[in-house]
């Protein structure tokens, strides 16, 4: 990685660069995703028109490839702020030789970028996640299946068209935003209380949101009896005397608290479910 | 019957290949599909009822990591098509779909396994600074690989599934059939219980247990539970103290 001595002149980066990099990450960032470094690839290639612009001699420009061709995985959604920032130290990276001594930030080296990328996503991939799918789609869903079951075919699109331009707005505002601010304001993002805020916020909302859907949507009740010397009784009704729909209750937090306690194991719980469900119809408990 | 299959085979290919963040994560649930899927098969309404139950037991089925739990995608591709022809409950058709989403998942692993010699390729046109060919290892190449391993198992599936579907209803017993109608029912807890870890706040508990006996008691509409969700978080996000730390 030593500074070629001959050196020639990065092109400046503009605003369609980097609108063209966000593009580009948006349509490729899972498609090529492999076991061994994920979205790498993606990344790679997203970077790969401000690296080409940027490092203007051949051995530059393959050092600058290879290195971001390292394991990289995030949510690509809130992960464009990565991307943003990436572009702007690489930016910084490349120009090095002309602003020699100036200011220490200049230092930008391999280590600083690959430290920033890997630090920042998993953290962002955790946001996102939570977000996107822990909240934003789940309401979504929650919102619109009801239409959809009813037969709006409108309805049963609706998520897809509102959530594909969120994300997209979004995506683009933070691929920008990172650019423009550069690694220290990320930092100050994550640690403010406003996206703490935020975050508890949607947990709230998602939290609700899942008990409701629960309510509606689980269902499971117990055809048996106790049979007294005056009348049957119908456990159901004797159930629903405490509180109503309190065997979907119990079914949702059982698998909620095998998940916390014992691990996401999809497999082992689907079967489960499956397994007890026809036993339960076998002996006449459900 | 080809025609529709080689259709679904194409749909499954479009909802898996992963192209555009936020649309592919959309695409690929049962709910988008299943109005694609009544289209080809000409029945929107059994499409839209199967997609909106199958939808329910996805709900929380993210990817951490990239690995996927279950295919949703291909589970609906293969159960509303089959729900639709052989004329079976939604609650069938959520049985159908749980193992053929679990074996999407083999596809996937497949895909993922055979990309990882695109990134060593990629290795070689980085040392020689060829740009152009990391752009195409990083989206030509993989939706060309794609393709087969995508488009084959949807398409047979749906060429020779509907036999085998009926044939298995016919031969079943009546407590069989019974059981995976209670399972259809349940399962649907499993999409809401790993949504609420993906939340990651069990301090928040409550607020499911409210939610729940707020439809289980009065019964109100989605809408109605969204509006006192979202007061509910402005309230609670206005006491908390500011540096309330995230657990895991």
């Amino acid at each position: 990685m030593n500074q070629e001595i001959v050196k020639l002149e990065p092109e400046k980066i503009t605003k369609t660069d980097i609108t063209k990099s966000w593009i580009r990450w948006f349509a490729y960032s899972e498609v090529s995703n492999s076991y061994e470094r994920l979205q790498a690839l993606a990344f790679c290639g997203a970077m790969s028109g401000i690296l080409e612009k940027l490092y203007k001699n051949k051995e530059d420009l393959a050092a600058a490839l290879q290195r971001h061709l390292t394991m990289y995985n995030t949510q690509c959604n809130w992960g464009s702020v990565i991307s943003g920032i990436t572009i702007a130290l690489e930016e910084k990276a490349a120009s090095k030789s002309e602003e020699v001594t100036e200011e220490e930030e200049d230092e930008v080296s391999e280590e600083v970028i690959t430290g920033i990328k890997t630090g920042l996503m998993g953290p962002i991939a955790g946001i996102g996640d939570t977000i996107d799918y822990g909240t934003l789609r789940p309401i979504l869903m929650g919102i619109f299946i009801p239409f959809a079951l009813a037969g709006s075919a409108v309805a049963a699109l609706l998520p897809l068209i509102i959530q594909t331009t969120f994300t997209a707005i979004m995506g683009y505002t933070l691929y920008h935003k990172g650019y423009s601010v550069g690694k220290k304001s990320i930092i100050d993002i994550l640690q403010s209380g406003k996206i703490q805020q935020v975050i508890s916020g949607a947990g709230v909302v998602g939290m609700f949101m899942m008990g409701a859907l629960s309510a509606n949507y689980v269902k499971l009740t117990t055809p048996m009896t106790i049979t007294t010397s005056v009348k049957v009784l119908q456990i159901q009704t004797f159930i629903d005397q405490i509180a109503p729909k309190l065997l979907p209750l119990v079914a949702v937090l059982g698998v909620y608290l095998y998940l916390i306690k014992i691990g996401p194991n999809y497999v082992k719980i689907v079967g489960f479910l499956i397994g007890i469900s026809l036993l339960g119809s076998a002996i006449g408990i459900f | 019957m080809i025609i529709q299959a080689a259709l679904i085979g194409l749909l499954y290919y479009m909802a898996t290949n992963r192209v555009w963040y936020g649309f592919s994560m959309l695409i690929r649930q049962p709910l988008s599909l299943s109005v694609f899927i009544g289209l080809i098969f000409g029945d929107m309404e059994t499409a839209l009822i199967m997609g909106g139950t199958l939808q329910m037991m996805y709900l929380g089925a993210i990817a951490p990591g990239g690995n996927i739990p279950t295919d949703e995608a291909l589970a609906a591709c293969v159960a509303i098509p089959l729900a639709i022809q052989a004329h079976v409950g939604p609650e069938i058709a959520v049985a159908i779909a749980v193992p053929i989403g679990l074996l999407g998942v083999l596809l996937d692993e497949l895909r993922r396994t055979l990309f990882t010699g695109l990134v060593h390729i990629a290795d070689k046109r980085a040392e020689e600074g060829d740009a152009a060919g990391i752009r195409r290892l990083a989206f030509v190449y993989p939706l060309i690989c794609a393709f087969p391993i995508r488009f084959i198992p949807a398409f047979l599936a749906n060429l020779y599934g509907v036999d085998a579907v009926q044939t298995f209803m016919s031969s079943v017993p009546q407590w069989v059939l019974q059981g995976l109608g209670i399972a259809g029912n349940i399962l649907p807890a499993l999409g809401f219980a790993l949504t609420m870890v993906i939340i990651g706040k069990r301090n928040y508990i409550p607020f499911f247990i409210i939610g729940f006996f707020v439809v289980a008691y009065t019964g109100i509409s989605i809408v109605g539970v969204a509006i006192f969700g979202f007061c509910m978080a402005a309230i609670y996000t206005h006491f908390q103290p500011i540096k309330e730390q995230r657990e895991g």
